[in-house]
């Protein structure tokens, strides 16, 4: 494949890294630039004497640079990239130098060796005793971890939420220790407070409720063995315990179908990158969610933008109203064109509906046909042809794009609806016109 | 009030030092409540779930808030097309993010020239960099039509843009901040010059010296000759500030009254006498201080530090008003023999100080080559590179190539190209050549690598060079040398200008075909 700006932007680990590698586009620099179908290779002038040797693996990405940056990719991969995006006859076609073969025949070998591995761990006998013990073990970590949660719970409602309101964000430390505690869903939900209570008027009502459904979570997970199975899987996937890919994709429900990708939203929390792509089917109208995560950069499998209608086959997580779902093979880009919005009172008995069989399930998506945006001092809110108002989560570089893309008049709005608050994703008319950038 | 609220006002304080009581709910919900409650826990933990299961039934009941506001009307559609160049409206937005401004600048006059709009997409940046740059807001107001108008009412920071339309709002004059009354002043000299400065006789009186210098500086490049009467009537000001500032006004009008008035006093001073065969012109100070000069804001004290003697004071004052052409004319020398005849007399220093300030004023380029061609002037501040900058263009470049050739330049190229793209003159390809081939050659001295002018002047020479000379801006560096390496990035800035630059002369062609 070859990368495009985007592409690249979104390999990259920082803004910095991104700013050097534009201050190395110039070919002066690069005594030998190549490239073939598996790999793009080049030499860059560096301060010292040898140049560094830069080179992608195309399939993957993968990089490799002779520097010794600790940033991955460094300036050089990423310029690389961008050289072979502007400056693609720069590059020659002869056979790659012996370091570049080395390196692609490593990552082969290595490859091969994992794949006999997998089949080898696969073939042998599972070692019951093993996993029973570790299971063992994580569940007593889980379990120390809520009753820490519930102690610190406990505290705040003696002590009093006043308290916290002098905190810039209350409850961080907390969030740690869940990690910690192998609750990494409880830590998300924890770290989503300070956004949730800044400038909000109703913040003592928003933190009584995240505190009480965590009790309830922290209730029902001592229980969980009463549960019947689809709410138990709610609640290992609220807690962040999410099973097994390979069991999804053989034993999750499958449903092929056109889908529109009516949303995404993409976001670093402590390292972490997180993104959600909302998606809904042509036939039946369901939601789905791809939820993705990724270490050091914001490289997701597949890119997907707002807007477009895909012919794929889905695989859903098992659960009491399943939601979340797993691609099963490569999506097909089709022309499928707009149908039209619900109206807000059959949006909302969905959203009802959803929230009834698994509460434990957000944010939840929510379609606002025909809403209209208003600000009043840095109050933003959706204005439904209800006449209601739906206060907004937005960025103040995106309020202004998406009020210019407006221009006053009626937009349908996909937003993640969460604490009575809606974050929108994307807006569209006869077409999409915006998304949320992040 | 909901019930979740009742519940959260109470958990405000704290169970402790208050008993907090569940609130009254009724039906399934009432039930649930009364079920969570029923074991023996903590009433904390009793509290928490209470505070759960309200917050589960409120979220599932979702029903948003009847709107307590009303929207202003929509945006009207726009009459005028969008800009269809793809690629110049990326250039416009890494312009924007970026720089060269001087690019930037360029690339919205050429837009704004055609007539077409940016993409919605991109207002609200546009709209940001007219806050920063005011000078390109009648252009952005060009490019942003109906939907960046509407847009910027929504938004303080845009407000700007609003009074492009009315910038002759006298609530600005009267109630705004310094800036907006200057700017003020200066966008209604254009249209109603009369207003302008009645405005300013009214406002001056109750001014500060300071803001009545600045307010008078708004007039620089507007003067007529009506305006001539009232700031004669102002040259008894107290404050000296203001008082210079008036002079130098009033000797922009080379025909006025004020300069006749010096001229007249000038030629009291001069005198002819007859040596060997020819007539000599003779220059004597004044000998006392009249008594009808003060009224044209001749000082007679000299300021403390002064170099001048008390009489070179006078006369350097008289002399710094008139139009060189006068002394020309007068003497019958051109502008060499006169600073030879200068030289040659017991007044040097005045005169030659009065002439290099005129020269300035009057961007004489007759005369900065008369005085570069006469260097040194010890006791006087003359900046050569200033003079050079005066030139006529084609001089000029032949200084500025001796002067990169020269010994002195090592560590200040980058100083020198400033000066040269501040002229905002396009170079001829010859100079631009020259000026590049000097640069590559001297890349890898360490001199170049310390001079960091060079690298933000460079760029914008790439911005101003033909484009017959392209190539020797792209082209032709030679960076394996480890001492060039400091330049790549320099170098990534000049190829990603000049590419931008080509974009724009496509667009530009595509127009004009």
């Amino acid at each position: 494949m070859d990368f495009n700006l985007d592409d690249i932007q979104q390999l990259s680990p920082d803004e910095a890294s991104l700013k050097a590698a534009k201050g190395l586009l110039v070919p002066a620099k690069w005594p030998m630039l190549g490239t073939n179908a598996a790999a793009i290779w080049g030499e860059c002038q560096g301060s010292g004497k040898k140049p560094y040797q830069v080179q992608v693996d195309k399939s993957g990405p993968a990089f490799k640079c002779s520097c010794p940056s600790r940033k991955f990719p460094c300036k050089h991969g990423l310029a690389l990239l961008l050289l072979k995006f502007q400056h693609g006859d720069k590059f020659n076609a002869d056979p790659p130098p012996a370091w570049v073969e080395e390196w692609l025949q490593s990552r082969q070998d290595k490859a091969e060796k994992k794949a006999t591995k997998k089949i080898e761990t696969e073939a042998a006998p599972p070692d019951l005793a093993a996993r029973n013990k570790r299971e063992e073990t994580r569940k007593q970590r889980m379990l120390d971890g809520l009753q820490e949660l519930e102690l610190w719970l406990k505290d705040q409602i003696r002590q009093g939420l006043a308290r916290l309101s002098s905190e810039p964000a209350p409850g961080q430390q907390l969030a740690t220790r869940m990690v910690d505690a192998q609750l990494p869903g409880i830590a998300m939900r924890i770290r989503q407070w300070p956004e949730l209570i800044r400038s909000n008027p109703q913040w003592s009502e928003t933190l009584s409720a995240e505190f009480g459904q965590l009790q309830l979570l922290v209730d029902a997970f001592r229980r969980i063995e009463l549960l019947p199975e689809t709410i138990q899987a709610d609640l290992q996937a609220a807690l962040g315990n999410s099973i097994d890919k390979q069991q999804v994709l053989s034993q999750g429900e499958i449903l092929a179908d056109q889908w529109l990708v009516l949303g995404q939203h993409i976001y670093e929390e402590e390292r972490l990158w997180v993104r959600r792509v909302w998606l809904r089917a042509k036939s039946s109208q369901r939601f789905a969610l791809l939820l993705d995560f990724n270490h050091g950069n914001r490289q997701f499998q597949y890119n997907f933008s707002s807007g477009k209608w895909l012919e794929m086959t889905l695989a859903f997580y098992p659960g009491n109203y399943p939601l979340r779902a797993l691609l099963v093979d490569t999506p097909k880009s089709v022309a499928v064109s707009l149908s039209e919005e619900k109206p807000l009172a059959q949006q909302l008995q969905q959203l009802s509906e959803r929230l009834a069989a698994n509460p434990w399930q957000w944010p939840q998506p929510l379609v606002i046909r025909d809403a209209r945006l208003h600000q009043e001092r840095d109050h933003w809110q959706l204005l439904t042809p209800e006449g209601f108002a739906i206060p907004l989560l937005i960025t103040s570089e995106n309020r202004w794009q998406l009020l210019a893309e407006g221009g006053g008049k009626p937009l349908h709005i996909f937003a993640e609806w969460q604490n009575n608050k809606l974050r929108p994703l994307s807006a569209w008319r006869e077409q999409f016109l915006w998304s949320l950038a992040s | 009030m909901s019930l979740l609220a009742q519940l959260s006002t109470q958990l405000l304080i704290g169970s402790e030092r208050r008993a907090v009581q569940i609130p009254q709910a009724s039906g399934d919900l009432a039930e649930l409540l009364q079920q969570l409650s029923a074991d023996n826990s903590p009433t904390e933990t009793q509290l928490l779930r209470a505070a759960g299961a309200l917050a589960f039934y409120s979220q599932a009941g979702f029903q948003p808030l009847q709107a307590q506001f009303e929207l202003p009307p929509a945006c009207a559609d726009e009459t005028l097309p969008i800009l269809p160049d793809e690629r110049l409206a990326e250039v416009l937005q890494q312009l924007i993010q970026t720089g060269p401004q001087r690019l930037l600048r360029e690339v919205v006059n050429a837009i704004a020239q055609y007539q077409y709009l940016v993409p919605v997409k991109m207002l609200p940046a546009l709209l940001t960099l007219g806050k920063s740059h005011p000078q390109l807001a009648p252009q952005i107001l060009a490019l942003c039509g109906k939907r960046g108008v509407w847009l910027a009412q929504a938004n303080d920071d845009w407000h700007y843009l609003l009074n492009q339309e009315q910038i002759i709002d006298k609530a600005l004059w009267e109630h705004g901040q310094q800036e907006q009354r200057l700017l003020f002043i200066k966008h209604l000299r254009m249209s109603d010059p009369a207003l302008a400065r009645q405005l300013l006789a009214e406002a001056l009186p109750e001014s500060d010296a300071r803001t009545r210098s600045a307010l008078l500086e708004t007039l620089h490049g507007t003067l007529q000759a009506d305006d001539e009467a009232f700031l004669t009537s102002l040259l008894t000001d107290r404050s000296r500030e203001v008082r210079n500032s008036l002079t130098a006004l009033l000797s922009t009008l080379p025909q006025g009254h004020y300069v006749e008035r010096m001229q007249t006093r000038m030629h009291a001073c001069l005198s002819r006498e007859r040596k060997l065969f020819r007539q000599h012109w003779q220059l004597s100070a004044p000998e006392t201080f009249s008594s009808d000069w003060a009224a044209d804001a001749i000082e007679e004290k000299r300021p403390s530090g002064e170099a001048l003697g008390q009489k070179a004071w006078w006369l350097f004052q008289l002399a710094r008003p008139l139009p060189l052409i006068w002394w020309q004319e007068t003497l019958g020398l051109n502008p060499e023999q006169l600073i030879d005849w200068a030289r040659a007399g017991d007044w040097s220093l005045a005169l030659l100080r009065a002439w290099h300030q005129a020269l300035v004023r009057e961007k004489n380029g007759d005369w900065a080559e008369a005085f570069l061609l006469k260097t040194p002037f010890p006791d006087l501040d003359v900046d050569t590179l200033q003079l050079i900058c005066l030139l006529p263009q084609e001089e000029a470049e032949g200084c500025w190539l001796s002067i990169f050739d020269g010994p002195g330049a090592d560590h200040r190229r980058g100083e020198f190209l400033n000066r040269i793209v501040q002229q905002d003159m396009p170079p001829s390809k010859k100079f631009a050549r020259a000026i590049i081939k000097n640069i590559k050659k001297h890349l890898p001295d360490e001199s170049s690598k310390w001079d960091y002018a060079l690298r933000q002047a460079l760029v914008d020479f790439a911005c101003l060079i033909p484009a017959d000379c392209f190539a020797d801006a792209s082209q032709g560096w030679h960076l394996e040398d480890s001492n060039s390496q400091f330049f790549s990035e320099t170098l990534a800035r000049v190829l990603s200008t000049i590419e931008q630059r080509q974009r724009l002369i496509q667009f530009l062609t595509s127009q004009s075909l």
